[in-house]
């Protein structure tokens, strides 16, 4: 067999095969959090708050926010016992721990084996990506007194995209702050 | 069976619908009205309920002056702001916003839970009830 039927035979058997094998093998993560399908937890948590994707808190934070509901942050948000089993059994199925998806990814691998946030804030890698925002010398627009409404820069959130986001931040307004 | 004996079922029916009808549109507000004349209080006014809406009370915890216009707005027919995490509420006039006061499970919870944080203790039925006229005209 010379070099040109080497080829040929090569490329045919590839053809043959259809994809090589490597590429089948394709990671399902993605940046997008899935809809919130559960009507409960939309009502009793969204009512306050935007009802943030289970994607961002590992289970073992979301059974401490649901077994500490009377004291929530301060507010009481206590719910029947039904309607609290029901949101708990949401929101663990689809926790962090437990997705397919990059963000949620990041946020378990910030935690050690021994922490147990209560806030989705508080997790190491959503805290580092917001320092700034919270910054008293931040001179950006807007200037949110909390995290608690991710909608306010991240425009696209009703659609589970974090990605898509809009502030500004001048050189006047970081003068105005840093240089006087 | 006969043609009157249809005529009749049909009316029967017909008249059973209708009877039906009323009790099920029963008005949540005046349900919860009834109960809470029942446990002592009455003559509701929507002008305590609006005084009440106003009426200051420090947190003693944080040191907050707490109201439910705070949340809520003065003006009912315009929507407020979560005084924690900043979400829009929606207005609370049922002029504006149909779903106001159209479930007594919500109505329960809604004031269970806020009268707890704004003044750090269950409201009274006579609260209740004022609040819940003076809602109810907006």
């Amino acid at each position: 067999m010379n070099r040109k039927t080497k080829w040929a035979v090569a490329l045919l058997a590839l053809s043959a095969i259809g994809q090589p094998m490597w590429v089948t093998q394709s990671f399902a993560a993605t940046k997008i959090f899935p809809p919130i399908t559960d009507a409960a937890y939309q009502k009793e948590c969204g009512s306050c708050h935007m009802a943030y994707p289970p994607e961002l808190l590992p289970a073992r934070s979301w059974n401490r926010v649901l077994g500490s509901l009377q004291d929530h942050f301060g507010d009481s948000a206590q719910l029947d016992a039904a309607t609290q089993q029901r949101i708990r059994d949401y929101l663990v199925a689809h926790a962090a721990d437990n997705a397919q998806n990059e963000h949620a990814f990041a946020i378990v691998h910030s935690l050690r084996a021994n922490e147990t946030p209560l806030r989705i804030t508080a997790t190491p890698y959503i805290a580092g990506i917001h320092s700034a925002v919270l910054d008293p010398l931040w001179g950006g627009n807007p200037r949110p007194k909390t995290l608690a409404e991710c909608g306010v820069c991240h425009l696209q959130v009703q659609n589970g995209n974090f990605t898509m986001r809009k502030f500004t931040v001048t050189d006047e307004a970081f003068r105005s702050n840093h240089l006087d | 069976m006969s043609r009157a004996n249809v005529v009749g079922r049909v009316a029967l029916w017909v008249l059973l619908a209708s009877a039906q009808t009323p009790n099920a549109a029963a008005d949540p507000v005046d349900d919860l009205l009834k109960d809470f004349s029942a446990q002592g209080a009455g003559n509701f006014s929507a002008q305590a309920g609006e005084r009440f809406w106003d009426h200051p009370v420090t947190d003693p915890k944080s040191g907050e002056v707490r109201r439910c216009s705070l949340c809520h707005s003065t003006d009912l027919r315009r929507s407020g702001k979560h005084a924690t995490t900043g979400k829009v509420i929606e207005p609370m006039a049922p002029s504006v916003n149909a779903k106001r006061l159209s479930n007594r499970a919500d109505i329960e919870k809604w004031l269970l839970r806020n009268c707890k944080w704004t003044l750090g203790r269950e409201c009274t039925p006579q609260e209740k009830g004022d609040v819940l006229v003076m809602i109810r005209g907006r």
